[in-house]
């Protein structure tokens, strides 16, 4: 029995099934997708051109995308098909919690960018709590390596070789959509 | 025509009370502090009666007054059904007729003529307007000339009553002041004063079919020797319009979160006082029920508010492309309202290579020696140079006239190093290169 089953049958047995069902965004190179309403951790070289792929999948939603200090290059965006006046820049030096949960609460980003500068798991109870609440995925571009944080729910390397995605998953806990 | 009459038992600040009665209609009229009068005929269309009744009701309640509502067919009729509330017109006191004469309260004269024309009927037996109007006019003439053809046309509600000129108040201002120790300038008591202001401001504003641009909180403490400023003062400048108390609410929260822990009060508060300094038009269309976007986008409106007082307005922006070449100048920040559409996108992509989706700051001095680069002090292996090169020069045209050093000539490369990381690269014609981006 393969992983995925044995996580699958392991979850029948729980009686996950009855939970009503979660929305998924469809991702590049992950057929999995990405579930909506839940916090999303993103490492490697090539995490941004992904993520940059999966919002060119979807144009329509807003995407509120949030920085310590200006790295992002908007151009870079735009070459890579996602519009910008759908995203909303904000760079703040303090504290991010304040303006995610801001963006959160407003219910009206259902894409969140930000860089992973937390180490406190109560912050990312929080935030996930918020991220349910609004169906709004979370997006942290971390660094180094994973955080421990358990409230995150998926976890993923990704790598970019001969233009082609490598997609580790280091954490996924929503599942596959049915 | 059709009147509503709110008449006040007690004293009230009417003029703020009749100006959220605006959205009704704008033919208002008041009498001193005791009563309001509406005309609600013209817009039965819009509303029903009962309708009118219960929006007024909430409306009073949210000023925290209570009045009696008479409907009539004109200013005194109405006025005595609001003060007396009887059926009908004949069944009404005889010293209703005070206010048939003189609705308004203005001629203190004519008034005590006819207090004394209501004694001699009363000693007469006629005891309400219903008997009075049985009398015939010639009589009432013959006894109390003028006064009498008065009282008696209007009892008949025959005259036509002007309605005095009433404008709202030209400043929008809120305040209350607190007795001795009610409060210490502790933050949550205090939003709790400021959202019921701003429910009455918000009441206002609406009726003038207004929002919020600019508001003034002033907090007024107690003068003692240990609190020098003891007068606080807060200017809120929106960046867009508000309309409601919630969002606005966000956002004194915000700032005065954050200014008290600068400053925290030291004595205490002796009054609350919330102003609005500048005003812009409201669009007074009604609410589109079959599609919510212009709420929507108000909401984000709300929030960019809320991101700005926070974060400041230099950090929150929308970005725009440019028709310059250098990655650095590329875009630039666009400071107005969020996700407008822009309307003239140069089409970069186009024209120029794929860029690096993060720039350095500055770009860093780098070292390239054979199968190496390296990155402050750091060696990094070359997996993969590319060949391709973009060759970004100018600037000479700007000042002609200057030394060279104003203009720019780099030659960019894409180079692969060691865990497949890709960066950018460029030479500049002294043969020294910079990092200036890096993909991922």
């Amino acid at each position: 029995m393969s992983k995925h089953e044995l996580l699958r049958d392991l979850r029948a047995q729980t009686g996950i099934h009855l939970l009503p069902e979660r929305e998924f965004w469809s991702a590049p190179q992950f057929a999995c997708g990405v579930a909506r309403g839940i916090v999303v951790e993103l490492l490697g070289n090539a995490r941004t051109e992904w993520l940059l792929q999966l919002f060119k999948m979807h144009p329509e939603p807003y995407i509120l995308w949030v920085e310590k200090e200006s790295l992002i290059h908007p151009t870079a965006i735009y070459q890579r098909g996602v519009k910008l006046e759908r995203i909303q820049f904000v760079h703040s030096t303090g504290d991010l919690q304040q303006p995610l949960r801001m963006a959160l609460e407003s219910q009206h980003y259902p894409f969140i960018v930000a860089p992973n500068q937390f180490s406190d798991i109560r912050i990312f109870q929080r935030l996930s709590l918020l991220a349910e609440k609004s169906k709004s995925t979370l997006f942290f571009l971390g660094d180094q390596k994973f955080s421990a944080a358990w409230p995150i729910s998926l976890q993923l390397n990704i790598q970019q070789k001969e233009n082609q995605f490598e997609i580790f998953v280091q954490r996924q806990k929503h599942g596959v959509p049915s | 025509m059709r009147v509503a009459c709110f008449w006040f038992d007690h004293p009230v600040k009417i003029s703020q009370v009749a100006e959220s009665f605006l959205r009704f209609s704008p033919q208002i009229c008041v009498r001193s502090n005791q009563a309001f009068f509406i005309e609600i005929g013209k817009c039965k269309q819009l509303y029903s009666e009962s309708h009118f009744l219960a929006r007024a009701k909430v409306l009073l309640n949210r000023f925290g007054v209570q009045a009696k509502l008479g409907f009539g067919l004109d200013i005194t009729d109405s006025l005595t059904q609001a003060m007396y509330q009887k059926n009908s017109v004949d069944e009404l006191p005889l010293e209703a007729l005070l206010e048939f004469a003189d609705p308004f309260q203005r001629d203190p004269v004519s008034r005590k003529s006819v207090q004394h024309l209501i004694h001699s009927f009363q000693d007469l037996g006629v005891q309400n307007v219903g008997q009075f109007k049985k009398l015939k006019v010639a009589e009432l003439i013959a006894r109390f000339g003028v006064i009498g053809r008065h009282c008696y046309t209007r009892a008949h509600l025959q005259d036509f009553i002007n309605w005095p000129l009433w404008v709202p108040e030209e400043t929008i201002l809120e305040k209350k002041e607190f007795s001795y120790f009610e409060f210490y300038g502790e933050l949550d008591p205090l939003l709790f004063e400021l959202k019921s202001q701003l429910d009455l401001i918000f009441s206002r504003l609406f009726a003038r079919q207004q929002k919020a641009m600019k508001l003034q909180i002033q907090i007024r403490c107690e003068k003692v020797s240990t609190n020098p400023h003891f007068l606080r003062s807060f200017d809120f400048d929106f960046f867009s319009p508000q309309g409601n108390a919630k969002s606005t609410l966000k956002i004194f929260k915000e700032r005065l979160a954050r200014e008290f822990q600068k400053k925290p009060i030291r004595s205490p508060i002796e009054s609350i006082e919330t102003k609005v300094l500048r005003t812009t038009p409201a669009d007074s269309s009604q609410k589109n029920i079959f599609n919510n976007d212009e709420e929507k986008l108000e909401q984000i409106h709300s929030l960019h508010n809320q991101l700005v007082e926070l974060l400041g307005k230099e950090n929150v922006f929308q970005a725009e492309l440019t028709q310059d070449r250098r990655p650095e100048r590329s875009w630039k920040k666009n400071f107005d309202s969020p996700h407008q559409l822009q309307t003239s996108v140069p089409d970069v992509a186009a024209f120029i290579p794929e860029r690096a989706t993060y720039l350095c700051r500055y770009p860093i001095k780098v070292e390239v020696t054979a199968g190496f680069v390296h990155i402050k002090k750091k060696r990094y292996r070359i997996l993969h140079w590319d060949n391709d090169v973009e060759k970004i020069c100018g600037g000479w045209f700007e000042k002609p006239f200057e030394d060279i050093k104003n203009t720019f000539n780099r030659s960019y490369y894409n180079v692969e190093i060691e865990g497949h990381q890709k960066i950018s690269i460029f030479e500049v014609s002294t043969n020294e290169y910079y990092l200036h981006g890096y993909y991922g």
